[in-house]
């Protein structure tokens, strides 16, 4: 089981981010509700955690209770991001949940690493 | 006539500058906040840290200073502090903006009061708010310079009103009944224009047609009249005349002291208009005092809020109430009394109503709400007698939970009737260490809530008991909407107008129908709200957990779309409806805008969502705004039990 190094978090309204360095690994766990007015107060604080010495990013949505288009749109620039920096980006939602559904519904599972 | 000193003629108000200080170590806080704040169109002066501020405060004089509260070095507080021990600057108002949501947990709001705020906003704030706030201490800054130069008007008139009085002339006339001979003191000559060679008035003058009429019994009379010489000018003059008569009755002589009180006069209107200037002001400082109290109430589905304020006669007071919408689409109500009147009551009460808001971000409970409330009194070591109640409400269920601190309790209109909600007995703020107890209640549709201070009913002439058995009669015969309730209420308890004591009160009125209905205006900081609104509606309605996922999704998308480009100039408002109809929901969602569809922020992904997840979608683009319908089917529909999801 991996060290947790360091842990951050961070409210935004109605959602809070909290952001576990382990090692080569972070973990950007978003909670609540991420719509338009706190999308890009969230993104400000997940691109801190892109770091260049890290293999994986996995963003855990599972305490996600709302992800629309806004909040897509963050995932995506993230993934784009990692793309660039070569990391690999996994995504964890648990089945049926709204976070899940909304990704698959716009068909963005695989650039987000959506895990089954 | 030149004995008068001209009185002080002040620079029209308008152009009194209101400048505003903004204190924040991030150069794009200060660049996002100038921006919002631009409107306004007042000097913008912007300090990276709080040395830079009080260096600017050296040399301006602010209206209104928005302070962060995280800087590094000498951070908000501290900077608040040595703004408030300087003279010059110890009573401009300071809204505190802190960035996280545990600004109670820290403390802040002690703090930040003792520290001298007058506000706190929380970001990210709604800009539309903000410019609001901020804009009502603009308009104080200017009458208060305003009222100030009434004040000198005021004084010079007083000085040349006695002035006149002390040089006021006194000219004397006699005249001879029989033969009659004028004789006239040289004052009386000047006074009225008569040259060398006249000797008798005209008696066309209405002044000398009353001095020749003797008075049928006595011996003499008081005029006042305006009298005109000659050349055309006038005076105004007030006269003693006395009759000499002869043993028969007749007039022999008449003799008259004339006093010129022109002067008077004139700096008496003059006096006249300044009060009534200095009262029309004092009035508007007392409604800019009510305009710290909430300036837009809610608006959540089927409830219709209504407020009013009058402030006592003997001036402004401390009554103070409060309306919010929380993030979880619920209401919460306050209200609240802090005894006496003037500044000391009005910053007592400012003080509760800033931490009432600020505690209130985290804790909905409205019995935790005045234990924090009850603990920040006694800590503040306030002598004053503070009562409040709070109310959470919740519009869709009508649910609702009551706790009152030594405040009268609400009184609610339901199917049987109204009555004053059955709350438990507890003492006044800052008092005790007691806690307080909650009341639930049930609002039903068609149904009225008042909360009110006790202005609206203490009358010292009238019993008690007999002023609160009329308000509940004036609540349960209203009907209508909640306006047209104040109104009644107003109307009937305090048909004088301005009340003994400061009056408050709240309305809520429930809507009969099932439908869901909120208009707000197209600001992100109501995207939350509407989704938990909706979401309880739907589930009341027998939605199943992945309808309402779905449909508040949609809903999401189409609301975020509207804020984003409906109304790119100012934040029009949008309506949010949704209603059942033969087993499907059917919402629509409608701005006052003119946007431009294809600049779907979500990179085309909003329309494509909600197109997924309902069964039908239709857009009506009008010139006064567009309306987006949607339908989709319910595999159960139907009402729920009332009040099973409080």
């Amino acid at each position: 089981m991996a060290e947790v190094d360091a842990q951050r978090t961070w409210h935004h309204g109605g959602a809070v981010v909290t952001i576990v360095a382990m090692g080569r690994s972070v973990r950007v766990e978003l909670g609540g509700e991420i719509d338009l007015s706190n999308a890009q107060h969230l993104d400000a604080s997940v691109a801190g955690a892109v770091q260049p010495d890290i293999d994986e990013l996995v963003v855990d949505l599972t305490t996600t209770s709302y992800l629309d288009s806004a909040g897509l749109s963050l995932l995506v620039r993230l993934a784009e991001r990692l793309r660039a920096a070569r990391i690999a980006m996994i995504t964890v939602a648990p089945a049926n949940s709204a976070a899940r559904r909304v990704i698959t519904l716009t068909g963005l599972g695989s650039i987000l690493g959506l895990q089954s | 006539m030149t004995a008068a000193p001209a009185p002080v003629r002040p620079a029209d108000v308008e152009e009194v500058p209101a400048p505003i200080l903004i204190v924040d170590d991030r150069p794009d806080s200060l660049h996002a906040l100038s921006a919002v704040l631009e409107p306004l169109g007042q000097p913008i002066l912007t300090a990276r840290s709080g040395d830079e501020a009080l260096r600017h405060l050296l040399k301006e004089d602010v209206a209104v200073i928005l302070l962060d509260v995280n800087m590094p070095g000498l951070d908000g507080f501290s900077t608040a502090s040595l703004i408030k021990r300087r003279r010059r600057t110890r009573d401009v108002p300071i809204i505190f903006m802190t960035a996280e949501r545990d600004a109670t947990d820290r403390g802040d709001v002690q703090l930040g009061y003792s520290s001298g705020a007058v506000d706190f906003i929380v970001k990210p704030f709604d800009p539309w708010a903000l410019v609001s706030k901020v804009g009502v201490f603009v308009t104080l800054h200017r009458t208060t310079a305003q009222l100030r130069r009434q004040v000198v008007e005021l004084e010079a008139s007083r000085a040349a009103l006695s002035n006149a009085q002390r040089m006021a002339h006194l000219a004397h006339f006699t005249i001879d009944a029989l033969t009659g001979q004028v004789q006239w003191s040289s004052d009386a000559r000047s006074l009225f224009g008569i040259g060398p060679e006249q000797a008798n008035p005209s008696s066309r003058f209405p002044f000398w047609q009353q001095v020749l009429d003797p008075p049928h019994a006595g011996d003499s009379k008081q005029l006042q009249a305006t009298i005109v010489r000659p050349d055309g000018s006038a005076a105004m003059v007030i006269a003693l005349v006395e009759y000499k008569r002869a043993r028969n009755g007749e007039v022999v002589e008449i003799t008259g002291t004339v006093q010129d009180v022109t002067e008077q006069e004139q700096t008496r209107r003059a006096l006249a208009a300044a009060n009534d200037a200095l009262e029309r002001e004092s009035a508007s400082v007392a409604m800019l005092q009510e305009a710290m109290l909430p300036m837009a109430l809610p608006s959540a589905p089927a409830l219709d809020v209504a407020a009013r304020y009058l402030p006592a006669e003997v001036g402004v007071g401390g009554d103070w109430y409060d309306a919010s919408l929380r993030l979880d689409g619920q209401v919460l109500l306050a209200i609240g009394d802090v005894a006496g009147h003037g500044l000391r009551a009005a910053h007592a009460m400012n003080e509760i109503r800033i931490a009432s808001r600020a505690f209130s971000l985290r804790e909905s409970s409205p019995s935790r709400l005045l234990q924090h409330l009850n603990e920040f009194s006694q800590a503040a070591g306030r002598r004053e007698f503070v009562t409040a109640l709070m109310v959470l409400l919740d519009p869709v269920t009508g649910a609702g939970v009551a706790a009152s601190a030594g405040h009268l309790p609400p009184l609610l209109v339901d199917d049987d009737g109204a009555r004053f909600l059955d709350l438990v007995a507890s003492p006044p703020l800052g008092i005790s260490a007691s806690r307080a107890h909650e009341t639930p209640f049930q609002l039903p549709p068609g149904g009225r809530l008042v909360l009110f201070t006790d202005g609206l009913v203490e009358e010292r002439r009238r019993d008690l008991d007999e002023r609160l058995a009329e308000l509940l009669e004036v609540v349960e015969h209203a009907t209508g909407s909640a306006n047209e309730l104040v109104d009644a209420l107003v109307g009937r308890l305090l048909p004088e107008g301005r009340p003994a004591d400061d009056v408050a009160v709240l309305a809520i009125v429930r809507a009969l129908d099932d439908a869901l209905r909120i208009r707000v205006p197209a600001t992100t900081n109501h995207l939350a709200p509407i989704r938990a609104m909706l979401r309880r509606w739907l589930v009341a309605n027998g939605a199943a957990e992945d309808e309402v996922m779905e449909l508040v999704l949609a809903v999401g998308e189409l609301t975020s779309n509207v804020c984003s480009h409906a109304h790119p100039m100012e934040d029009g408002p949008m309506t949010i409806e949704a209603r059942v109809v033969d087993g499907a929901v059917q919402a629509s969602i409608s701005d006052e805008g003119t946007w431009r569809p294809t600049q779907d922020r979500g990179g085309g992904r909003g329309l494509e969502i909600v197109r997924a997840v309902v069964d039908d979608v239709s857009i009506e683009r009008r010139d006064d705004g567009t309306t987006v319908r949607i339908v989709r089917g319910l595999r159960q529909p139907g009402m729920t039990t009332e009040g099973a999801h409080g």
